[in-house]
């Protein structure tokens, strides 16, 4: 095990170093100049700034510091607020996100795995065709329409909640509501389809009559078993929510990275859209290597196919 | 009727006509795999109603646009944000298609639009009839869509097929690039596509591909590495069967019903990106719209100018629903452990 | 100025700087408010909380004056700091750190002598010595400002700057000078009557050597970081959530300031702005396109015009555009009226000029606008003549044009407009659009690679050269390859000029030249529009530089 999880850390580093060189070059691509106001700027000072900022350097010469930095943690220094770090960016801007994105997470898996036990418990019934109306407005509606709604009608209407802004508990669950519709959609789908799939196996028919009681059958069996392929599931959504977050801060001002990350590709912010980049690819290929290995643990079938992949 | 009251004779018996030809008989009719899902589909009332509902959305926004007079982009001022009006409709209050707005004044009046005028959806901003935008929106959103699943469909099935036929080194190495593309938010990667490219439909398309084939291959190669261990390829290897064989005859067919079921869901999620695209501001280009971009831009009126969002969301909801509808019905039929 | 932020002000409009402050109805100027405040203090302070509650869309960019470049961060500035003189109400310089000033006889010595009381948030005075630190850190080649061009009205500014002069890097050889503690002298290139106005711009506010040098990398980045000269000081500052002001007590002229704290959060997207004024969390919201017509009959709705024009530029590359009679045709073929009416709906107005109306009165007191008059105007058959003669010039029965545009929703709406409407009024046109993001459409603006372009253009100071100097030929910021002697000798003539009517003429001359040449296609000139609850008093809006002020606002009627 350890050895395979050696093996893993260094190709996840491998992988980084080649989207961390991928990014640079494509930020090489990317028309225009960082600078705020270029508009304005006349070519020698233009040439003043690039030389100040180390712009005017032959590319190899500027992909070498750039790494050089990198190995040391070092992201660099963002155009868009003076003298302020990226990983400084990445810290601040980290927390709301993150803190959304899991409670939409949390919500959402429990919520979900509710309607989905409930809908194959009570398959063809009132409940089942209900919770799977509900699963499928989930992915139906856009995230933008819902929060939108949710905010005017809750926030301004009813004056339940508050409309925006990120001071206390109160002022989560709006935002974390929103974001998690997808999930719950997703997992409840899923769940359904795990639990029906399961309920059918011979070894459930052969626990019932064993005289197992129907509940303990259902929670030590079905559900159990029923939760396996979720846990894949749940590495990429959890992926999908910190990044996918951006429209959801929007709306309800909250000082997220997401729409930073928007807006420094809108602005050539070079270094926070490579800082954002590593920092979420880092954070996707950690969770796929979370996930196999927990998977490992969780099924030992897997493990023996894991280790030859 | 218990059987005590009824005495068990004899003569009641009679020794059965043994045939041994009739054993080899077929009673029911013989099914291929692919007409027994086409059956246990037709059975699923809930996917064949997504499906109907998607045909039919897909013939009327073809037939749709050519029943208004006006085109895609004609715009006029003077009659902007008219909302809907349709003539024997009218009189139904609550369906509010009598061309007045919430703030309760006939737009039409006020605006002095000519009686014969009628706008079904009414009209956006820049005064163009919202029918023919939305059914030429439908379109275009399908089309993305559609491209944005058959290309990934090709290019995840030759990739993950490759991938895991071949395992070891090849399967490695081809896994890092995915890894690789996989660990590069997919944002990034469109922002740049849409800047380096021309903005259109097909740079969006091309967008929406280039990490939208990953999924599709996982799916390929995880269900190719399980099948290619299994007893009756190794048998048909055995007899002799070249690699062409073992993956037209055997392979392929058995992963078709994962790849179909996968694809059904990549329109809808090609759909819906498509719109978060429009939201944040680099979707498909104007004049042409995409329903998600009518979406977007009618949001922001929602409370003043509520037509120019609904009629987009409704559709949008509908191939949604429909889709994901279509997709588990699928999904049932195709499953052989579902096969009862 | 206001240019690196207009993708995001096009889409939001969401300018919580700008308020409507004819609503006071008292038109108080400086030392109306003066009176004011000795008799209105003790009798408005306990019954009101003078307390504002507003909106942002950006957080603040930079602190240190000397390298802000956005309208965020000078507004900031502008609140928190001060500079020789401030701008008031009516955009009129008003005593800041500087009593008085002396200018010379030819208009290019400045001598500005330093109010005592002064001081800064620690307690130390102002000295001259400050600003000429501050004004050397911008230009200095390690910490140059991008918005260093702004200092070049000084002596030797601009040669400082450019790589390869032999003044490059020499900052000791700008045209400022501490003759002693409290005396300021600056010299200039030549009389720029403006230039006491640009002395409010953030660009040139005082910096304490001392301080500076102490925080080193920290300076400014934090609230305690900083130190504040101005009628507040930062309070708290939360970065991308908001921030606090609170009214400064070390400030020589705290009587006037009347608000002891000011709530700053930062919202990007306008409906959500828009939710929390209606549950009064905000005193202010901007407003977009849409909402208008949703709060057409509310009164709390204000708009207020801006000094900003947008135009469309005609790139003479394209080989069609070079003629003239097409320029021209283009120009009379959309209907501006009604685009501003319908699109915008915002009060803004239709442009038929480039030097905006009500934003510089010249020599004879009469608005620059007001003397020079509209250039040409909607006429279609009169553009269809011209178009068909064009054409006839150029040999050829169809052109195709591309439209560079930014790729905010607004943006867009207008290029299907322009689009349409060309098409269908001139024959045998036919346009793409081609929307970009801001950065990536300027870039292509500036290596000439487009036809026609949808741009604008804000004032960096109050003068109609801040307008005109841009289409110089082979100018940094004409772009557009238009090029006429004429106009050029007119305005490098009226730079150099100290009689104010001759100069005031030159530039008169000079814009009808440009549209003589029909070089660019005016559009409007922007307007903005929002809500306002009417407790809210005494705000100074400015059409350059900083947007607002708070120093004379105050709260009255809320209760």
């Amino acid at each position: 095990m350890l050895r395979y999880i050696i093996k893993r850390v260094s190709a996840m580093l491998l992988t980084l170093l080649i989207i961390a060189t991928i990014t640079f070059f494509l930020m090489k691509l990317l028309p225009g100049s960082p600078f705020n106001n270029q508009e304005k700027l006349s070519e020698s000072q233009r040439y003043a700034l690039n030389e100040k900022y180390g712009l005017n350097d032959p590319v190899p010469v500027q992909y070498i510091n750039y790494l050089g930095k990198l190995a040391q943690g070092d992201l660099g220094y963002t155009f868009q607020f003076d003298g302020r770090t990226v990983n400084s960016l990445i810290a601040n801007g980290m927390g709301p996100s993150a803190t959304i994105g899991f409670e939409a997470l949390l919500f959402g898996t429990l919520v979900g795995l509710v309607l989905g036990i409930a809908a194959a418990l009570k398959h063809n019934t009132f409940i089942d065709y209900g919770a799977m109306v509900m699963a499928v407005f989930g992915i139906a509606i856009p995230s933008f329409v819902f929060a939108g709604l949710l905010q005017y009608y809750v926030g301004v209407k009813l004056g339940w909640l508050p409309v925006a802004f990120w001071n206390g508990p109160e002022y989560h669950i709006m935002p974390a509501f929103s974001l998690s519709v997808g999930v719950i959609a997703t997992v409840a789908r899923f769940m359904r389809t795990e639990m029906l799939e399961i309920l059918g196996t011979d070894y459930i028919l052969m626990a019932r009559s064993k005289g197992i009681s129907k509940q303990a059958v259902i929670i030590k069996h079905c559900v159990r078993n029923s939760m396996i392929p979720i846990v894949t599931i749940l590495g990429p959504m959890a992926i999908g929510l910190i990044t996918g977050s951006l429209v959801i801060e929007n709306i309800f001002a909250i000082p997220g990275i997401g729409e930073q990350f928007v807006k420094s590709i809108n602005l050539n912010d070079y270094p926070v859209i490579m800082g954002t980049t590593l920092f979420y690819s880092f954070l996707i290929i950690l969770i796929i290597l979370v996930v196999d290995i927990l998977y490992g643990i969780i099924d030992p079938r897997i493990r023996v196919a894991g280790g030859k992949s | 009727m218990s059987m005590s009251e009824r005495k068990l004779t004899p003569d009641l018996f009679r020794p059965a006509n043994i045939d041994t030809a009739k054993g080899e008989e077929i009673t029911k009719p013989s099914l291929s795999f692919w007409q027994d899902a086409i059956r246990r589909l037709k059975k699923n009332k809930a996917a064949m109603l997504g499906l109907f509902a998607i045909v039919f959305i897909i013939v009327f926004s073809l037939i749709a646009p050519s029943l208004s007079k006006y085109g895609m982009d004609d715009q006029e001022l003077m009659r902007a944000n008219l909302p809907p009006k349709i003539p024997g409709l009218e009189k139904i209050g609550f369906l509010g298609v009598n061309g007045v707005d919430i703030r309760g004044v006939n737009q039409y009046e006020m605006k002095n639009v000519p009686a014969e005028d009628e706008f079904w959806f009414g009209t956006d901003v820049l005064g163009r009839d919202q029918w023919v935008r939305v059914w030429k929106g439908t379109q275009i959103s399908l089309y993305i869509a559609f491209l944005a699943a058959t290309i990934d469909l090709i290019v995840g099935v030759v990739y993950g097929g490759i991938s895991a036929f071949y395992g070891g080194k090849v399967d490695n190495a081809m896994q890092r690039v995915v890894e690789v593309l996989y660990g590069i938010p997919n944002l990034v990667v469109i922002i740049l596509f849409i800047i380096i490219l021309d903005p259109g439909i097909l740079s969006i398309t091309l967008a929406l591909v280039i990490t939208g084939w990953i999924g599709m291959s996982r799916i390929v190669r995880a269900q190719i590495l399980s099948l290619k261990n299994r007893e009756f390829v190794l048998a048909s290897k055995t007899l002799g069967s070249t690699n062409g064989r073992l993956i037209s005859k055997h392979l392929l067919p058995n992963t078709l019903g994962a790849i179909i079921v996968t694809s059904t869901f990549t329109i809808p999620g090609a759909i819906f990106f498509e719109a978060f695209l429009s939201f944040i501001g680099l979707g498909i280009q104007p004049p042409t719209a995409s329903l998600g971009a009518l979406i977007a831009d009618g949001f922001r009126s929602l409370r003043i100018y509520p037509h120019l969002a609904i009629y987009p969301a409704s559709i949008m909801c509908i191939l949604m629903i429909s889709f994901n509808l279509l997709g588990d019905g699928l999904r049932d039929a195709l499953d052989p452990k579902m096969r009862r | 100025m206001k240019k690196s932020k207009w993708s995001l002000l096009l889409t939001l409009v969401l300018v919580l700087s700008m308020f409507l402050a004819a609503c006071s109805g008292s038109g108080d100027k400086n030392n109306a408010g003066e009176k004011k405040g000795g008799e209105g203090e003790a009798s408005k302070k306990p019954t009101e909380p003078q307390v504002l509650n507003i909106l942002d869309s950006e957080e603040i960019p930079s602190l240190d004056s000397s390298q802000a470049t956005d309208s965020v961060s000078f507004e900031v500035l502008n609140n928190v700091m001060e500079g020789l003189y401030r701008l008031d109400k009516d955009n009129k310089p008003t005593p800041g750190v500087a009593e008085k000033h002396e200018v010379s006889e030819d208009g290019t010595v400045y001598t500005f002598h330093l109010n005592p009381k002064a001081t800064w948030s620690d307690g130390s005075k102002v000295t001259a010595n400050d600003f000429v630190y501050a004004w050397r850190k911008a230009l200095h080649p390690d910490t140059l400002s991008e918005y260093a061009y702004i200092m070049g009205p000084i002596k030797n500014a601009n040669a400082i700057q450019t790589d390869g002069d032999p003044l490059f890097g020499k900052v000791e050889e700008l045209g400022v000078k501490a003759v002693d503690e409290s005396t300021l002298e600056v010299t200039l290139e030549a009389p720029a009557p403006y230039f006491l106005g640009l002395t409010g711009f953030g660009t040139f506010y005082p910096q304490k050597e001392e301080f500076v040098k102490q925080q080193g990398d920290k300076y400014a980045l934090e609230a305690n970081t900083l130190l504040y000269n101005g009628p507040f000081v930062l309070n708290e500052w939360k970065h991308n959530e908001g921030w606090q002001y609170k009214k400064n007590d070390k400030y020589w002229d705290k009587e006037n300031v009347k608000l002891d704290e000011i709530n700053v959060k930062i919202v990007k997207d306008v409906a959500t702005s828009v939710n929390l004024y209606e549950t009064g969390q905000t005193d202010i919201t901007g407003l977009s396109m849409e909402y208008v017509d949703q709060y057409k009959d509310n009164e709390d709705l204000y708009t207020r015009g801006e000094a900003t024009v947008f135009f469309l530029r005609l790139n003479q590359k394209s080989e069609a555009l070079k003629n003239v009679n097409i320029r021209k045709a283009i120009d009379m073929a959309y209907d501006k009226q009604s685009m501003v009416d319908v699109l915008l709906n915002n009060g803004s107005t239709p442009a038929y000029y480039l030097v905006p109306g009500e934003f510089t009165p010249g020599p004879d007191g009469e608005d620059f606008r007001k003397t020079n008059g509209d250039f040409g105007g909607y006429d279609l058959e009169k553009a269809k003549e011209l178009w068909a003669k064009g054409l006839e010039e150029i040999g050829k029965d169809s052109v195709e044009l591309e439209l560079l545009n930014y790729d905010t929703d607004g943006a867009k709406q207008m290029g299907e407009f322009f689009k349409n409407q060309l098409e269908k009024n001139l024959p045998g046109i036919k346009i793409s659009i081609k929307a970009q993001p801001f950065k990536q459409k300027l870039d292509l603006e500036s290596k000439g690679d487009y036809d026609f372009s949808y741009a604008g253009w804000g004032p960096d100071y109050q003068d109609p050269m801040t307008f005109l100097d841009m289409f110089v030929t082979n100018g940094a910021h004409n772009q557009m390859a238009y090029s006429n002697p004429e106009y050029d000798k007119l305005i490098e003539g009226a730079k150099k000029e100290a009689d104010e009517e001759k100069r005031w003429q030159m530039m008169l001359d000079a814009e009808k030249i440009l549209f003589e040449d029909q070089a660019i296609s005016p559009l409007y000139q922007r307007g903005v529009t929002g809500l306002q609850k009417p407790y809210v008093k005494g705000l100074a809006h400015h059409l350059f530089g900083a947007d607002v002020t708070y120093k004379w606002a105050y709260i009255e009627g809320k209760q």
